[in-house]
């Protein structure tokens, strides 16, 4: 083997790896999409945890990002559906504080992509 | 050769590159796809949802007037179908209560009847007439849950009230019955769905999804592929969201379950749904889903089997003529019917039983 094989090889092997981390970093965990009032108010990347305050009519409702996910994680409304729906990670996912008027969706997320949920 | 062997290498890496980096061709998010048009809104105290797949990125106007007619039906249903409130049912509701009878409209006919129908093939098991025990339950009000079961006296004299009361004829009037009180709440959002549907068509939109608050039904396809439908876990908190997936054609699926709308008192946990032979919330599924042409069907149908429970839903839907259905029990055992097991994709770690 010459010293131009294995400087191939290191070469081709840079740059399956190089190929595979871009590919994964830059495929992004995907977003949500947040209404109030039947509004778009937001959309924030699901690859950075945060959490977020959402308006509504009654009062803030508290969503959190978390490893790819998202929930609704307090709300003011009386009866929690909301809480009840708990993580969402699919594109298509939706999840709603009715009372409050606010409601999420899930797009382009890397977990398998469904037009509606059936629940 | 030195010179050749890197440059081979060199385009061998700038290959492997491209062929990682190019876009994937994964499912497009929805804002991406020009043919996908989907409009949201808050109705029936549910979350709805009109998707379409256009022909062409040139109907996006047509669809989204469409989508918005949509959404005003779905308003105007609400308030002509709401049981309280100061629309036509509750203003129905309001004379019986009078002990006087009632005159049905006649463009309300045509659901008390089909209701009526399906009440008498289930054996009572889905009632249209359980309002009275619904408001006394609490589940009547979309923004607030019950706290505590109210008192067995009270549910005994709904029930008195409900098995005194005449049957329906299917004519324009009925009554007088005090005590009974109309509620389409099992039934109203498979209506709506599929009536949302037909006003597509008629607009000229033949791919489409209608779902109030996964309450939906299918039309057509998504383009190349069919729609694709997911059925939520019952228990999503402890593992996987889903429990299956299915492709879908013109079809409605219906999921009832016990773990969105319901509230827990000493430990125990009582769902929305109420039997009502017995006043009190059915118990011994999680969650029961029907796949169905029929939107209307599959949601009163699918209450009833909720209601009926693991050991006699299977009857049941036979009666119904509901042959695509998967139930989860209170053990979290997955049951399938066979016809409806062919064509679901379970989550890997599901194993359902398959019934004939």
């Amino acid at each position: 083997m010459t010293r131009a094989d294995l400087l191939a090889i290191a070469l081709c092997a840079a740059a399956i790896g190089g190929a595979f981390a871009l590919t994964w970093s830059s495929q992004a965990a995907g977003w949500v999409e947040i209404r109030a009032g039947n509004a778009l108010v937001g959309r924030y990347p699901l690859d950075e945890d945060r959490d977020i305050a959402v308006h509504g009519r009654l009062g803030d409702s508290q969503l959190r990002i978390e490893s790819g996910r998202v929930r609704f994680v307090a709300s003011p409304c009386p009866n929690k559906v909301c809480l009840h729906a708990g993580w969402l990670e699919h594109s298509g996912d939706t999840a709603a504080c009715v009372p409050n008027g606010v409601s999420i969706r899930l797009v382009g997320t890397r977990a398998a992509a469904v037009d509606a949920i059936s629940h | 050769m030195t010179l050749r062997r890197i440059a081979a290498a060199l385009l061998f890496a700038a290959l492997v590159l491209w062929l990682g980096l190019r876009p994937t061709h994964r499912h497009p998010a929805d804002e991406a796809d020009p043919l996908l048009l989907r409009q949201e809104f808050l109705a029936m105290g549910t979350q709805v949802s009109v998707s379409i797949h256009l022909a062409t990125p040139k109907d996006r106007p047509a669809a989204a007037k469409a989508a918005t007619a949509v959404e005003a039906f779905f308003h105007d249903f609400d308030r002509s179908w709401n049981p309280w409130g100061d629309g036509t049912l509750a203003t129905l509701n309001q004379t019986l209560a009078a002990g006087k009878s009632i005159v049905i409209p006649s463009p309300m006919r045509a659901l008390f009847a089909r209701a009526w129908q399906i009440r008498e093939l289930s054996g009572g098991r889905f009632e249209p007439r359980i309002g009275t025990l619904v408001r006394l339950w609490g589940f009547d009000d979309t923004a607030r849950l019950p706290t505590a079961p109210p008192d067995r006296a009270n549910i005994d004299s709904a029930l008195a009230a409900l098995h005194a009361a005449a049957p329906y004829d299917e004519s324009d009037r009925y009554g007088a019955a005090i005590g009974v009180t109309w509620d389409f709440g099992a039934i109203a959002k498979g209506a709506a769905v599929d009536e949302a549907l037909s006003r597509l068509r008629v607009d000229g939109f033949t791919d489409a999804i209608v779902d109030a608050g996964g309450n939906l039904a299918a039309r057509g396809r998504r383009g190349e592929r069919a729609w694709r439908i997911a059925i939520r876990h019952p228990r999503a908190e402890l593992g996987q969201r889903f429990l299956a997936t299915l492709d879908v054609g013109d079809e409605a699926v219906n999921t009832h379950g016990d773990y969105e709308r319901y509230f827990e008192y000493q430990g125990q946990r009582y769902c929305h749904i109420l039997d009502p032979e017995t006043g009190v919330p059915a118990r011994g599924f999680e969650s029961v889903t029907v796949v169905h042409a029929d939107a209307t069907l599959a949601d009163a149908g699918g209450a009833a089997l909720f209601v009926a429970g693991p050991e006699h839903w299977r009857e049941l839907a036979r009666r119904l003529g509901l042959d695509q259905v998967v139930t989860v029990d209170a053990q979290g055992q997955v049951t399938a019917t066979a016809t409806l097991a062919r064509r679901l994709q379970l989550t890997p770690g599901i194993t359902a039983k398959i019934v004939p």
